[in-house]
């Protein structure tokens, strides 16, 4: 079953593990106060999606703990950004059995590289990652005010932390895997607490849950960068299966042009 | 004269019982297990034939691959009603089926497994009604909005009966997830690899799923008046397609529309292509399983006739060398060289007559009894032959064409010894010891 403290989060219970620890939660001072008012939500919108951004390279690790009614298992992934360019690269590096496939995100294009037989396939954005409960959007930078439009919804108590309830409504023609999104955002900071994504017709299909935010100094930017350094991805649909994802070693160094290329990804699993 | 030559032969078999007896049961039981072989294969061929015309295929079939991007692709037919008016008109068109199809994850309480999703109009689908045996509900549940059928496998799998409900979920072709609620409204009896991986849904609610108005389908399932005819309606409908302004795929023999998947994914063009297919392309694997299950019958057919036949040809020389002061006096009393060749050749052919006629009246016997019996197939079998119970199709003219091959393999191998003991010598033969 899933962790009873964090999926007492996506109940109307008040979630434990906010309760007992909102301290884990990076603190900007600098961000002012959440308005709920409708352009401003939108505004928000935008904050967000800037927190996410390092406008420069980024690379990470990456550990995925996989529940599934059959049972636990681990992945490890590499992640490495290049946001300027829409650029991703997600190589997976454990088990041994899954090591060297990978995923490439360029110009609009997901790419997967099985190493096993060493072919490259085209798949669309909603695939789920390497077994996991994660999509390939879900380790981007975040694309909220392009893709959405916001309505508050009012504040909700998220154990200790006050936060603003956004309901998220996909624009016209927007490339989005789900068209329905509600996300708690802490009015303290602009973290995305929690995030619940709808299908179509308004079932809820996941509960995304980031208790623990960190924040590091993008020399790129010239600015914070904020990212979530635990997420925990609930299937709603398939009660049993839920992804805890672990983010590491953080790095915003340049990164080497050719990483975002097939020629990259082919050549670490020889 | 022709009959008395023939009361000889019968007489000379007659003398020799035992040989004769023994000879004749081996080729009876030869002949039993070819015609056995022939309706084993017939029986599996038609089964799955008449399934997967029921479950997947038409004669012909018009799918639509829908590409937004390069690297998305939909089976979609945009606007079908004029591809439909192009196919009415089709020479020997008997009728056609409009179906929607797609992969979604059912999810029940405890289970969720993934399936190929069929949206059908119950009202357009005599066939499928005809073929699906329901074993649990009314497969008429198909005609109202959020029935879903399951077959029996998939409803143990999903632990689910009728009026339990589950959840379908998908990507819809415009990328998104959507899901809806539906209620197991029909259990069927499995049907082999088909049954196995696809569910049935009522169409308004595969249009809701996927989020598609009224003008929007994934295949057309033509059906003609002689199926034998697919080819050539295949040709013709390219043609009026064509002609019509419609973007065809070039046509690839044996290669099934889902199979066509992963390759156009990989093509660069967007927009809207028709994909037109035989029943004979969609077969696909189950072709070459056909082809093998052929080959292998085939080889063990011509063993056993093979080995038969050498017997009763070395019978044949034996019995010669036996009586050949009889034959040398049966010359000298007048009999000419003709009518000794046609004894002997009677002889043969006689001895395979009764084997084989016995041998198809026993292999028919089995079969008829091995139907009734409803004998249940493994799993494994199942999954091809799409059927639960092993079942012969024996066709009388295929029956009766094992016996006749058989026999007319015996009498070509009884030919050479009678050609032999037509020249023998009457003195010399007579002088024989």
């Amino acid at each position: 079953m899933t962790h009873p403290l964090l999926r007492s989060l996506s109940s109307a219970l008040p979630p434990l593990l906010l309760l007992l620890a909102p301290a884990t939660f990076a603190q900007d001072a600098g961000t002012p106060a959440v308005a709920a008012a409708p352009d401003k939500t939108q505004k928000l919108l935008e904050q967000i999606d800037e927190r996410s951004r390092t406008f420069g390279d980024y690379r990470a690790v990456v550990q995925a703990e996989v529940k599934r009614a059959s049972g636990k298992s681990r992945r490890q992934l590499q992640l490495y950004r290049r946001d300027t360019e829409n650029k991703l690269v997600l190589l997976i590096t454990a088990p041994k059995t899954e090591a060297g496939k990978g995923y490439l995100n360029a110009e609009e294009n997901l790419w997967f590289y099985d190493a096993t037989i060493g072919r490259w396939e085209r798949r669309t954005a909603r695939e789920a990652v390497g077994g996991t409960d994660g999509r390939p959007d879900d380790f981007d930078q975040t694309h909220w005010a392009k893709n959405f439009n916001a309505t508050a919804a009012g504040q909700e108590k998220l154990g200790a932390v006050q936060t603003e309830l956004i309901d998220l409504r996909a624009k016209d023609g927007a490339q989005v895997a789900y068209t329905q999104v509600k996300l708690w955002v802490d009015a303290k900071n602009g973290n995305v607490l929690k995030q619940q994504d709808f299908s179509e017709n308004g079932k809820l299909l996941r509960t995304v849950l980031s208790p623990k935010w960190k924040k590091v100094h993008s020399p790129s930017k010239k600015g914070d960068f904020y990212y979530a350094e635990q997420t925990v991805i609930y299937d709603e649909l398939e009660k049993e299966n839920s992804t805890r994802f672990t983010v590491s070693q953080i790095d915003l160094r340049p990164l080497q042009p050719s990483v975002f290329t097939k020629g990259w990804l082919e050549a670490r699993s020889r | 004269m022709w009959i008395r030559i023939l009361m000889i032969a019968a007489r000379n078999l007659g003398q020799r019982p035992g040989r004769t007896l023994l000879l004749g049961a081996v080729v009876a039981v030869v002949t039993a297990v070819l015609a056995l072989l022939i309706g084993l294969a017939a029986g599996a061929r038609s089964t799955v034939l008449t399934s997967r015309m029921a479950l997947s295929s038409g004669h012909l079939n018009v799918v639509g691959f829908f590409k937004p991007t390069a690297g998305q692709i939909s089976a979609i037919i945009t606007d079908y009603q004029q591809v439909l008016e192009v196919v009415r008109k089709l020479p020997g068109l008997d009728h056609v089926v409009a179906r929607g199809g797609g992969y979604v994850t059912v999810v029940s309480e405890t289970r969720s497994e993934k399936k190929d999703l069929v949206g059908i109009n119950l009202a357009d689908e005599p066939l499928l009604a005809k073929t699906l045996r329901i074993s649990s509900g009314e497969l008429a549940a198909l005609q109202s909005p959020g029935n879903l059928l399951l077959f029996e496998a998939q409803a143990e799998k999903l632990k689910v009966k009728v009026g339990d409900r589950v959840t379908l979920s998908s990507t819809t072709f415009r990328g998104s997830y959507n899901a809806v609620d539906v209620r197991v409204g029909a259990i069927a009896k499995d049907m082999g690899l088909e049954g196995n991986v696809t569910t049935f849904v009522d169409e308004s609610t595969w249009r809701r799923l996927y989020l598609l108005n009224s003008r929007t389908t994934t295949l057309l399932q033509i059906y003609l008046q002689d199926p034998d005819r697919a080819p050539e309606a295949h040709a013709q409908l390219r043609a009026a397609l064509e002609q019509a302004g419609h973007r065809l795929l070039p046509h690839e023999p044996a290669m099934a529309y889902w199979m066509k998947f992963d390759p156009l994914t990989q093509q660069d063009w967007t927009g809207q292509k028709l994909d037109l297919s035989t029943w004979m392309d969609e077969e696909g694997v189950l072709a070459w399983v056909f082809k093998g299950m052929n080959v292998l019958s085939g080889l063990l057919v011509t063993f056993l006739v093979l080995l038969i036949s050498l017997g009763v040809s070395n019978t044949m020389w034996i019995a010669i060398q036996a009586r050949t002061r009889e034959i040398g006096a049966l010359r000298a009393l007048g009999m000419g060289r003709g009518s000794v060749m046609w004894m002997v050749l009677f002889e043969g052919l006689l001895l395979g007559l009764a084997g084989t006629l016995t041998g198809a009246l026993l292999g028919w016997g089995i079969g008829t009894a091995i139907n009734q019996a409803q004998i249940p197939l493994p799993i494994g079998a199942q999954l091809v032959l799409m059927s639960d119970h092993l079942q012969f199709q024996l066709h009388p003219l295929g029956v009766l064409g094992s016996a006749v091959l058989i026999t007319g393999v015996l009498g070509f191998m009884s030919l050479f010894p009678a050609l032999s003991a037509a020249r023998l010598q009457p003195a010399l033969a007579i002088a024989h010891t």
